[in-house]
């Protein structure tokens, strides 16, 4: 965090690599495109680690990469620090890219849900810096692992197959009112678990306060 | 909904918040639970701890190998974006304002709303009328567009409203008749001819349901322009005071007298005089199972099942025989139906329920659809003669092309200019033959010529008879069709 933080006072000097992400956005937001080719070579390989996740597809998957990467090329300048991290809103790119795509095999069309929508995130910009410093694969691993399996099911439902919480119901065959709270329960339980795991993402929570 | 006890209330919003941060919500829900985070700290406070979880999910993912060609790929694109010319360009989204403003809320306007709405814009969707409204309309949604309602999602709407699917295809001209059945495409092998007041208000419904933010009865009277663009509209509802409102972009879909148009003073191409004027009513008593198309002298009648039971009957005269035809609206109108014999029968067994209405006010040409901050949709960028019933699809099929080019634009991944060219150049190739078509038709010219002899070519030959209602309907290309090999080949088997 202390490194990261000097680096942020120099601005500009040094090479991207060495950037923090609020470094690279802006640089990226100036059409650098090696601060880009910076952003890929530190997200890139979660980034497809989703894609694929939720596509099952290599090739679907890569396309679906390389179309949020230009996107937050393209989008840049507008991109709001205060409104999340630099890797949250990718993540979320990739993430509503993908489901998009398998809505559309599916030939399910858009419906009701807007799957394009930036959420209306509260995340400070420093708090995943924090967290996720700190988080292995596999402590994130056992944490889900943890989950009750009724929570489990219902957070992979929605987060790796874009259901809307009427659909995880319908798919379940669960009430509505359980599905909400598995959804709220779950991802509270997996913070708490992440949190307890690494101390600093609790006092990163902590530590925001609302706009 | 959430009762209005505030405690309660945060109970009900609270229990959303996984949902909410999974993006599972629909629009309407995510929308209130946005309003409530606005005025509950605690609620934000926990969203950030569920949000954090939620982006923890993907770092327990096991990582494939990551193509090491997908990094060169990346840079490659990089270079061409660093390469593109400006061109013009669409801004961003003004404070306070919308991505686009779409001035028309009919067959071309409530999907083009609908579409960007459910790619996630910010749309303003304005319309003189309140729905439900009726229009001066051919009614008949042909096969392909109805494949589209279908993709949409808004087919099943359209049947329950009770007008019929109509597969099969009828026509009466020069001495011969042929039916047959639309071939399907995309699964769908059917017209359907729904009252507007039915189809429009589906389409207004769904365009409000994808989040779009309708104004009815709001007039336009003049476009805002910034620094030699479009940038927004001004106009007032009923009695209401003018309003300004901005976007990244205005779309006319305002119909062929389009003021969005006249203010931009898009260049009009490929203009043809007016063959005809065009009148119609509604029958008890007549049923229709197919669309019957009626061709004798300078007169064509075209005969189809629409809501509540009954036969919508439409009759074309030439335009030049337009003051004659005013002359007495009703009695004309009648008089034509005796075109066939068998239709004069059914015509007499029945009872006309509400009055002739009709237009002679039909033109045919091309608009360019886009400049720097608008766009044209359906007939405000394209109009054609009604003899062949393709306004609404076509409206459709304009409305998904443009939508398509406009997200390239609004989201970036193309520059504005060279996006809606496309959308230019996609809709001038796919309605262009069609436009040819239906141009030779519409003068009505009974004399002998390459239809009458195709006409008489068909005789006997279902296959290509069907193929032949297949055109009309959108599920055969024209080009196809009528190609010189394919003709050929129809005049050889006769």
């Amino acid at each position: 965090m202390t490194e990261r933080a000097e680096l942020t006072e120099h601005a500009g000097h040094g090479e991207p690599a060495e950037w923090a992400d609020d470094q690279l956005v802006r640089a990226i937001a100036e059409r650098d495109p090696d601060a880009m080719v910076t952003l890929y070579d530190r997200y890139g390989r979660l980034a497809f680690a989703l894609a694929y996740r939720i596509l099952a597809d290599g090739s679907a998957a890569e396309e679906v990469v390389q179309d949020a990467f230009l996107r937050v090329w393209r989008q840049a300048a507008a991109f709001d620090v205060r409104r999340g991290t630099l890797r949250s809103w990718l993540m979320t790119i990739v993430h509503h890219r993908a489901i998009d795509v398998t809505r559309r095999r599916a030939s399910r069309g858009g419906g009701d849900v807007d799957l394009e929508a930036v959420s209306y995130s509260l995340a400070g910009p420093d708090v995943w810096g924090e967290v996720a410093a700190g988080i292995q694969r596999d402590q994130v691993r056992a944490a889900v692992a943890a989950l009750p399996p009724e929570q489990r099911l219902v957070v992979e439902l929605a987060y790796f197959e874009g259901l809307t919480h009427v659909e995880i119901a319908d798919r379940t065959g669960t009430p509505l009112g359980t599905v909400k709270s598995r959804l709220r329960l779950g991802l509270k339980k997996l913070q708490e678990t992440l949190g307890a795991g690494e101390a600093s993402g609790t006092r990163g929570i902590d530590a925001v306060t609302p706009p | 909904m959430p009762s209005r006890r505030p405690d309660r209330e945060h109970d009900e919003y609270r229990d959303l918040l996984g949902a909410y941060a999974l993006w599972a919500l629909p629009r309407a829900e995510r929308a209130a639970v946005e309003a409530h985070l606005r005025v509950c700290a605690a609620c934000r406070l926990e969203l950030v701890g569920l949000e954090l979880a939620r982006d923890a999910l993907p770092l327990g993912l096991e990582a494939p190998r990551l193509p090491a060609s997908l990094r060169d790929r990346l840079r490659l694109a990089l270079d061409r974006e660093l390469a593109i010319p400006a061109g013009w360009a669409v801004g961003p989204r003004p404070a306070g304002g919308y991505d686009a403003i779409v001035v028309g809320a009919r067959c071309a306007g409530s999907p083009t709303a609908m579409l960007l709405a459910r790619r996630g814009y910010r749309v303003l969707l304005l319309d003189k009328a309140r729905f439900p409204s009726d229009t001066i309309s051919t009614h008949l949604i042909q096969a392909a567009g109805v494949a589209r309602l279908a993709r949409w999602g808004l087919l099943e709407r359209v049947a329950a409203s009770g007008c019929p699917p109509i597969p099969r295809m009828a026509m009466h001209m020069a001495g011969v008749s042929l039916s047959g059945t639309v071939p399907a495409r995309d699964g769908v092998a059917a017209d359907y001819a729904p009252r507007r007041t039915v189809l429009d208000e589906i389409l207004v419904d769904a365009a409000v349901a994808a989040g779009a933010e309708l104004r009815q009865g709001f007039t336009v009277t003049e476009l805002v322009w910034e620094d030699g663009r479009v940038a927004g509209v001004r106009g007032h509802a009923r009695g209401g005071e003018t309003v300004t409102e901005h976007a990244s972009i205005v779309v006319g879909a305002d119909g062929r007298h389009s003021l969005v148009a006249r203010r931009v003073k898009a260049r009009v191409y490929d203009a043809r005089p007016a063959h005809t004027c065009c009148y119609y009513s509604y029958w008890d008593g007549v049923p229709a199972e197919a669309v019957e198309l009626y061709a004798q002298g300078e007169r064509a009648v075209m005969a189809f099942p629409t809501n509540e039971g009954r036969t919508c009957i439409l009759v074309d005269w030439p335009r030049r025989e337009f003051r004659q035809f005013r002359g007495d609206v009703e009695g004309n109108y009648r008089r034509t139906l005796a075109i066939d014999p068998g239709l004069a029968e059914r015509v007499a067994g029945g009872r006309r329920v509400e009055p002739v209405r009709g237009t002679p006010d039909l033109p045919n040409f091309y608009r360019k659809p886009s400049g720097p901050g608008w766009a044209l949709v359906g007939d405000a960028g394209y109009t054609k003669d009604p003899v062949t019933a393709q306004g609404i699809s076509d409206a459709f099929r304009d409305a998904d092309l443009l939508a398509a080019a406009l997200d390239a634009a609004l989201d970036g991944r193309e520059g504005a200019e060279a996006a809606l060219a496309r959308h230019a150049r996609q809709r001038d190739e796919a309605s262009r033959p069609m436009y040819e078509l239906t141009n030779q038709i519409a003068t009505l010219n009974p004399e002998p010529g390459r239809i009458t002899e195709l006409v008489h070519a068909l005789r006997g030959n279902q296959a290509e008879t069907d193929r032949f209602f297949g055109v009309l309907a959108g599920t055969v290309p024209v080009s196809e069709f009528l190609s010189p090999e394919n003709l050929r080949r129809i005049l050889a088997a006769a």
